[in-house]
């Protein structure tokens, strides 16, 4: 159970607070609710590239690192799909040097063509060391522009391709700096040995005076429902062979998701999943095998993704999680297998929140979900999963003529 | 209007503790080491065992009993230990090193009276399944095939035999014979030997109640272990070139490694050691990282780290960079590493990293299941609790000075391998 209060500043911030008078630490979370989803087709990997130009110093804190670590702190930050975050991590006595850090650089970053050019090189880098340098690096590229043809999830944070990146300009940087970092965009998520009165009276300080922004207008294109299959071949000189099937599925905030999840677990989350046992233990098709959700804001995917044992074709394999599938359809989940799936998603939940900055950072993502007392909650929403749910789930997703299927390797 | 243009004042603290923890031995003289979190009824229990690539008597033994020591016993098979595990929402997993090898339970406490019996059986009486063995062997070769083709996996296994020989366990680098030549009869000698549970070092994690114990006590307190037998003196070859390149034509990267082999924690010099280090890429502040990324952009990412076994540690600054700066990279690198033996450190950046480093330490003992990782460190070292407050006054007092001696040393380019994996311009 997290404890934790919830403001709003004038200026549109969300504030939350937990207390945690057991550790000597405080984590300072702040959350933008802008991602790779909020870019379009002709400049992909923006909202990543930022993340990099956010450490390039603001007007008053021209050395973001060096003062935290000054403070005995640390930071880091990650960009998805759907949102952008930051965190340091510091001796609560210090607390304050981190949100002036973070309100510094939210009221103004120093933009720089320099900090561009450095950034944009690290940032080409990354990108090839992630995704062209390493066997395999290039199947979400690949398989996001065949399961979305519409929705920005079509590319990975990264982007779609290294020019959009090169090609990136200060006027760019400078417009997506104001229309999505603004206070009324973000969350501020506190945790650790600070009183709620103090974190609060800190955060106004800080934050107070940083001007509220237009909020961004959001037309995201929405994916229209999947009508026909999908089929794509990656020719990749890789040593295993993948074989990849996608259905869309809810949102993270739809009703179906917390069914959809389970039913994921069910298939392929650990060794006595269906998947695992049938296809990699008893028949041998597969040297691993697994099935996950993406969990995005938007349509996200429902994948099942196994490598190949060698001999066996793809068409084989493809088959052989087609018939898993038909037959968890018209058999329906058991009883002692959704207990399974909801025993350990309990654990997860229970070992999940276990330090301050995993505190601050779940409170904050529950926040955006628009509910931030769902770190409390959530586990309430799994159990309340029926065995009809879970049959309602497979029989709504499992439909032929709605999968995506990617055969990647030679 | 505050004022925005000062930075807050910092309180630095002067002392650093480890925090609360408790030690208590099993009924077999087993040592428990204790950090408790009770908000939340989650429980973490490693084994530690002696049973790393060091104790193997031929390569890739250690990896493959560990792996599958979960894999099933007389009784059950895999999947039915899987089963039974997974239904309580539990899981047992298994992590093998260059010294001792690792079984992690993770639970909710109700159910741990389900789970440790099973844990106790697998230690006892793993039977090592032959088709579970072909599957592991299976995935290893993809998995080796895969690495072969990553620039990253291919300097680190280079870079470990240049440092240790190719004949050492902590050199050798696995490959597809070493794979197929595994043996159940060995795998299960070997698990009989390494893994009795009177051989264990346990830390516990979170909800420890006085029920965790006696079911510690159950499944791994009831009997001593047998010593191990046979002897486990190895000899170390380093290469004997200094720079070795290994191409790889298909690479847009190169993979850098700049290694030598260096003293263990045990040393005297060793905590100040770790404060040079420090400086020179141990940080996101680092002098490599603000000269290689945040200036010339040749990088995502460079550290340099001191990489800890019983019987042999070394130093290392790992990178990849573009091949067509690979080069440059290089020079850059060493010259960091000379003018850190040639110019005193300026008093503003040791005070930057002593900051930092102090708040490393305070951050990694955050949360019960993090200070649990810095005790085992400790102990599965050999080391005595006082050696986190050694760590502690070394960051508070070393001097600039002493780094510029301690880098010459022991950080001495002209002394270490160059490897480079890759297609350098």
């Amino acid at each position: 159970m997290i404890n934790y209060n919830k403001f709003t500043l004038d200026n549109g911030l969300t504030v939350l607070v937990n207390e945690d008078f057991g550790t000597q630490i405080a984590a300072v979370d702040v959350l933008y609710k802008v991602g790779a989803r909020n870019e379009t087709a002709d400049k992909t990997g923006f909202a990543h590239l930022f993340e990099h130009l956010m450490f390039g110093g603001s007007v008053n804190a021209p050395d973001f690192d060096t003062e935290l670590q000054l403070a005995g702190g640390t930071n880091n930050a990650f960009t998805t799909n759907d949102l952008t975050n930051y965190y340091d991590v510091l001796p609560v006595n210090n607390i304050e040097t981190a949100l002036w850090l973070e309100s510094d650089r939210m009221l103004h970053l120093d933009f720089s063509e320099r900090s561009l050019d450095v950034q944009r090189n690290v940032v080409c880098e990354e990108f090839k060391e992630h995704y062209i340098n390493r066997p395999y690096g290039d199947v979400w590229h690949k398989l996001r522009e065949m399961v979305y043809t519409t929705h920005p999830y079509r590319w990975p944070t990264i982007g779609l391709e290294l020019d959009h990146i090169r090609e990136a300009k200060l006027s760019d940087v400078e417009s997506f700096f104001y229309s999505w970092y603004r206070p009324n965009n973000a969350i501020l998520s506190i945790s650790g040995g600070i009183s709620t009165a103090k974190a609060l009276e800190l955060a106004e300080k800080w934050f107070g005076d940083i001007p509220a922004g237009v909020q961004p207008e959001r037309i995201i294109p929405q994916e229209p429902a999947q009508s026909a299959a999908r089929f794509k071949k990656v020719e990749a000189d890789v040593p295993v062979n993948l074989v990849y099937q996608v259905w869309h599925m809810d949102g993270r905030n739809g009703s179906g998701y917390y069914a959809q999840n389970l039913l994921s677990d069910v298939l392929g989350n650990g060794e006595s999943s269906r998947l695992y046992q049938s296809l990699k233990m008893e028949q041998q098709l597969f040297t691993d095998i697994s099935a996950y959700v993406s969990g995005s804001m938007d349509t996200g995917m429902f994948v099942v993704s196994g490598k190949l044992a060698d001999g066996v074709s793809y068409e084989e394999g493809n088959a052989a999680i087609t018939r898993e599938l038909k037959k968890l359809q018209s058999e329906g989940c058991g009883d002692r297998e959704l207990q399974r799936v909801k025993n350990m998603v309990e654990t997860d939940l229970a070992g999940s929140y276990m330090n301050a900055l995993n505190k601050a950072q779940g409170l904050a993502m529950a926040e955006m979900l628009g509910n931030a007392d769902l770190v409390n909650t959530e586990i309430d929403m799994y159990t309340a999963v029926t065995a009809t749910d879970m049959d309602a789930a497979a029989s709504l997703l499992f439909r032929e003529d709605q999968c995506s299927t990617m055969f990647y390797g030679k | 209007m505050i004022n925005r243009t000062a930075a807050p004042d910092l309180q630095i603290p002067e002392t650093v503790s480890l925090g609360a923890y408790r030690q208590l031995t099993l009924g077999n003289g087993v040592p428990v080491y204790i950090a408790d979190n009770n908000t939340e009824d989650v429980v973490k229990i490693e084994l530690c065992f002696p049973a790393g690539r060091w104790y193997e008597p031929s390569p890739m033994l250690s990896r493959a009993v560990c792996r599958l020591l979960t894999k099933g016993t007389s009784r059950f098979s895999s999947k039915e230990l899987a089963d039974r595990i997974e239904f309580y929402g539990a899981s047992v997993e298994t992590a093998n090193g260059h010294d001792y090898t690792s079984v992690k339970i993770f639970s909710l406490g109700k159910y741990l009276p389900e789970i440790m019996p099973l844990v106790g059986e697998m230690l006892q009486d793993a039977s090592m399944p032959p088709e579970e063995l072909q599957l592991f062997q299976k995935k290893q070769l993809q998995k080796l095939q895969v690495g072969l083709r990553n620039t990253d996996f291919v300097a680190n296994r280079t870079m470990h035999a240049a440092l240790f020989g190719d004949q050492h366990p902590y050199g050798y680098a696995v490959d597809a014979d070493m794979i197929r030549a595994l043996d159940t009869t060995s795998m299960r000698n070997f698990s009989r030997q390494h893994y009795q549970p009177g051989l264990a070092t346990v830390f516990l994690s979170g909800n420890i109640t006085d029920a965790t114990i006696q079911e510690l006590e159950r499944s791994v307190g009831s009997q001593t272990a047998e010593p191990i037998t046979g002897a486990h003196q190895r000899s170390l070859h380093s290469a004997e070139e200094q720079q070795i390149l290994v191409p790889n034509a298909e690479s847009v990267q190169s993979s850098i490694r700049i290694a030598s082999l260096t003293i263990g924690k045990d040393h005297p010099d060793y905590a100040p050691l770790n404060v040079a280090n420090t400086v020179l890429g141990g940080y996101f502040g680092s002098r490599l990282m603000s000269n290689i990324r945040e200036d010339k952009g040749y990088t995502y990412g460079i550290y340099s780290l001191i990489r800890h076994h019983h019987n042999g540690s070394y130093f290392v600054i790992d990178t990849e960079v573009g091949n067509e700066v690979c080069r440059a990279a290089v020079d850059e690198i060493y010259a960091e590493m000379k003018q850190l033996a040639e110019v005193p450190v300026d008093n503003n950046e040791l005070t930057v990293v002593r900051n930092y480093m102090l708040g490393s330490l305070i951050r990694a003992t955050d949360g019960s299941f993090n200070r649990i990782q810095v005790i085992r460190n400790m102990v599965m070292s050999g080391l005595d609790f006082e050696y986190f407050d050694r760590l502690v006054t070394a960051v508070q007092r070393t001097r600039p000075e002493q780094i510029q001696e301690l880098a010459g040393k022991y950080l001495d380019p002209t002394k270490q391998k160059e490897i480079i994996c890759g297609q350098p311009i």
